[in-house]
């Protein structure tokens, strides 16, 4: 681990110097030259979601207003911009449930042509569903469980960050990042990192986590590889040598690597991710916090989708797409001696659809998913047979919804 | 397991250590980028270059730091030209030359050669120049 943040440490320095040596900065091109620009324009926009979801083997069915997004952005001038998104998820915020809260808020400094800065609340290139979550540009009503149980989409947080063109590349994409860390005492099997994030909202800032990716894109195909490594424990040293754990910038580290692959072509679209994340101070966080923090979480899937309407008119601009996806999500891979065990974090399960887009920025989707979990460990039941009621290992979901981007 | 640990290392290690070696040349291959383009002059609102630039090329790329945005100008198979700004119609960031499309890393739009978009999010084409064929320069208007 220690190689892997000399190598994010080097690779900053360098990519610094290198814009520093590549761009020479005169009154015209500096940042300050575009505070006098006369290009100011605000730019709203927005997407949003509902779903109707039956379990039919739990005869269960609900329907939701999933998430509605107001995007709003401001360009200051050539160089510098605004961006942010305000969620409001399921409809409404009462003490029952719901979620106001803002997924992005940054700023934006264009540093030369093939390089910007982002600083604020932003998402870091980590997966593909976390930067491309519009739900017009993923197959399902349902995100990819693996982006959602293993890469906490949509995962944002308060840093800074450098995108761009790898320099003397036409072909590779880089992100940079440098951000606030997570909560070790939320980490858990069954949610994974998703409650330890901070969100924006007061976070530790004693901990940091650094994050960078390779994005390569070759004719139809598109590959990445993205990192993050970072400290969990944001306390001050004397609460944290009381719970024996180590604080300070990267200690009692969470590590995640993810890498995807995706193609597209002739109404095809294919895609396969995987992502592994490791905790080593596992049973140190599990000591502290009795959280049942796993040491290693793992989960791929392979998806495959093809626009049907393509096999009738080879030029149409409207898209019907069958798709399939397999997906295995391993929420205790790997548990620490003081860990329990839970097999209902373990499960696999496959998913079939339609995605029907009559037009580009509307979606109408119907899709069945098919899972299949190990049986929960009977010591963690509070109430267990007859009073709960059993659990089923495999069910069968049937998902029908309307998406919108705008 | 430590199979596991040794591929996230070795992962992590490969693309932040070609990440690191490909930014150390960085500059050599940035000052390459248009200095293959004959007689070229870029004014406030135009850009106007040798047609032999193109040679047997069907595409060229001009980036240079007095313009706002890189340009891409595309020779058809009539002998005749168009431009465009490589620049994302979703939130205005770049986009890349992908050997065949256009595609922007931000959040994946693609856009065809054409410049029309085919994968959301992104919902309009790229903004195209009009392009003037005098003599032997082409001239792209940026207006
Ligand atoms: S800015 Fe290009 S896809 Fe969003």
């Amino acid at each position: 681990m220690r190689t892997v943040l000399c190598c994010l440490c080097a690779c900053m320095i360098s990519l610094t110097t290198n814009f520093v040596s590549a761009q020479v900065l005169t009154p015209e091109d500096s940042l300050n030259s575009g505070l006098e620009s006369k290009e100011h324009k605000t730019l709203i926009g927005g997407y949003g979601e509902a779903a109707y979801t039956n379990n039919l083997t739990l005869e269960e069915a609900h329907i939701n207003l999933t998430r509605a997004v107001i995007f709003i952005g401001h360009r200051f001038s050539d160089k510098i911009s605004f961006f942010s998104e305000m969620e409001i998820e399921d409809a409404k915020v009462d003490a029952s449930g719901g979620e106001l809260a803002l997924e992005q808020c940054f700023l934006k400094f264009q540093l030369n042509r093939n390089h910007f800065l982002t600083a604020g609340l932003f998402i870091p290139r980590l997966g593909i569903i976390n930067e491309n979550h519009l739900p017009t540009t993923y197959f399902g009503n349902h995100r990819p469980f693996v982006e959602t149980k293993i890469i906490p989409s949509t995962w944002r947080e308060l840093g800074v960050s450098l995108n761009g063109k790898v320099p003397g590349s036409n072909r590779l994409d880089y992100t940079l990042a440098i951000v606030n860390g997570l909560n070790a005492e939320a980490i858990n099997a069954h949610d994974g990192l998703r409650e330890a994030r901070f969100e924006g909202r007061d976070a530790s800032a004693r901990n940091l986590a650094v994050t960078a990716s390779i994005l390569g894109y070759w004719n139809v195909f598109k590959v990445q590889l993205s990192a993050y490594t970072g400290g969990s424990v944001g306390l001050a040293p004397r609460s944290a040598d009381s719970l024996q754990l180590e604080s300070g910038m990267f200690g009692t580290p969470v590590s995640l690597l993810e890498g995807n692959i995706s193609y597209r072509k002739h109404g095809w679209t294919i895609k396969a991710l995987y992502a592994l994340v490791s905790i080593p101070d596992a049973g140190s966080i599990n000591r502290a916090y009795a959280n049942n923090c796993p040491e290693q979480m793992s989960g791929w899937y392979a998806e495959a989708g093809y626009n049907i309407l393509r096999l009738f008119n080879d030029s149409t601009k409207k898209d019907l797409s069958l798709f399939g996806r397999y997906e295995s999500v391993r929420g205790n891979d790997q548990m620490p001696e003081n860990g329990i065990v839970n097999d209902v974090n373990n499960f696999s399960c496959v998913t079939v659809g339609l995605n029907y887009t009559p037009l580009p920025g509307v979606v109408v989707k119907a899709d069945l998913t098919y899972s299949e979990s190990g049986i929960p460990n009977p010591q963690l039941q509070i109430n267990p047979f007859p009073q709960a009621i059993p659990f089923e290992t495999k069910q069968s979901v049937l998902r029908l919804g309307i998406g919108y981007s705008f | 397991m430590s199979n596991r640990r040794e591929f996230i290392k070795q992962g992590a290690q490969a693309s932040l250590g070609s990440c690191l070696a490909l930014s150390v040349f960085s500059s050599v291959f940035e000052s390459c980028k248009t200095a293959a383009l004959t007689g070229l002059t870029i004014e406030e609102n135009e850009i106007s270059f040798h047609l032999s630039s193109f040679g047997s090329k069907k595409i060229i790329f001009i980036s240079d730091e007095r313009l706002k945005d890189e340009v891409v100008i595309v020779k058809k198979k009539d002998g005749t030209y168009y431009a465009m700004k490589m620049q994302c119609t979703h939130q205005m960031n770049p986009v890349r030359y992908t050997g065949d499309s256009f595609f922007c890393p931000t959040h994946g739009s693609t856009f065809d050669m054409e410049g029309k978009p085919t994968t959301a999010p992104a919902m309009r084409p790229l903004q195209r120049f009009t392009t003037i064929e005098s003599g032997t320069r082409l001239i792209v208007k940026l207006t």
